[in-house]
């Protein structure tokens, strides 16, 4: 499918808002990946920056769920992979 | 080609580009509005949630260009109707001339990642745990490890049994 790259990261930046004497602005960090029969986006939060008392800090958003969730697949893919690899070796061992 | 092909190519391209079409709405998600909220304002706090955004979706389609058994290519009308029953349901055992059909499918999910709170004491970014989630996908996790291992001593008892003893 046209219309860009097959994976792209892009940094979006929102529209910047002001609260009381702070300028908050969102930005926001995108994969996405594109193939010839469709295409896939995710989008999520990356930072805010913080514009105060002419001061500029950016507060990058972790993703706490998301580090979580992926620990958990990782470790267990991990393990199981560990588990099949001593069970060969073993069955090997004993041939 | 007949005319009648080359309706079908003419729909197919329809489709193709339709699905471009729908692909390039898609990758709107990939912006900050999407992501964070309208910021909402109680007293002297305002509150912007940030939430993380999957779409995904895929299609395809087939082209076939058959001739008839009992003379001749398919006339237009007869390729127009076939075009038109596409995605119908319709079981049509045709005598031949260009067949095709496609499908798709797509998804969207949402999830809060964090609450960006902006009060007179500064900025403060408090991260959202989906604990429903976390302990699917543990339970989930637990399944599969637990799986492998009855399926690894099964295979180990399978072996020394028949194998090489």
């Amino acid at each position: 499918m046209r219309g860009g790259p097959l994976i792209e990261w892009r940094d979006a930046w929102g529209s910047p808002m002001t609260v009381g004497n702070s300028t908050i602005t969102p930005v926001a960090r995108s994969l996405v990946a594109r193939w010839p029969g469709g295409g896939s986006v995710w989008s999520g939060p990356a930072a805010v920056i913080v514009e105060r008392e002419g001061r500029t800090e950016r507060i990058p958003i972790a993703n706490l769920n998301g580090r979580i969730l992926w620990a958990m697949r990782v470790g267990a893919v991990t393990l199981i992979a560990a588990w099949i690899v001593k069970d060969r070796r073993r069955r090997n061992s004993n041939d | 080609m007949t005319e009648g092909h080359d309706h079908a190519v003419e729909t197919m391209d329809k489709a193709h580009e339709r699905a471009a079409e729908v692909l390039a709405e898609l990758v709107s998600v990939a912006s900050a509005a999407k992501v964070y909220s309208e910021p909402v304002v109680a007293g002297d706090r305002t509150i912007i949630t940030a939430a993380e955004i999957h779409t995904g979706m895929g299609f395809g389609y087939g082209l076939a260009t058959g001739t008839r058994g009992r003379g001749g290519q398919a006339t237009e009308s007869e390729v127009k109707a076939r075009v038109a029953s596409w995605g119908r349901g319709r079981r049509d055992r045709g005598e031949g001339g260009p067949q095709g059909g496609g499908g798709g499918g797509g998804q969207a999910a949402g999830r809060p990642v964090a609450v960006v709170t902006i009060d007179p004491d500064g900025v403060h970014v408090q991260p959202v745990l989906d604990r429903t989630k976390i302990v699917l996908t543990a339970l989930t996790a637990l399944g599969a490890i637990g799986l492998t291992l009855i399926r690894l001593r099964r295979a180990g008892r399978r072996y020394s049994v028949g194998g090489a003893e």
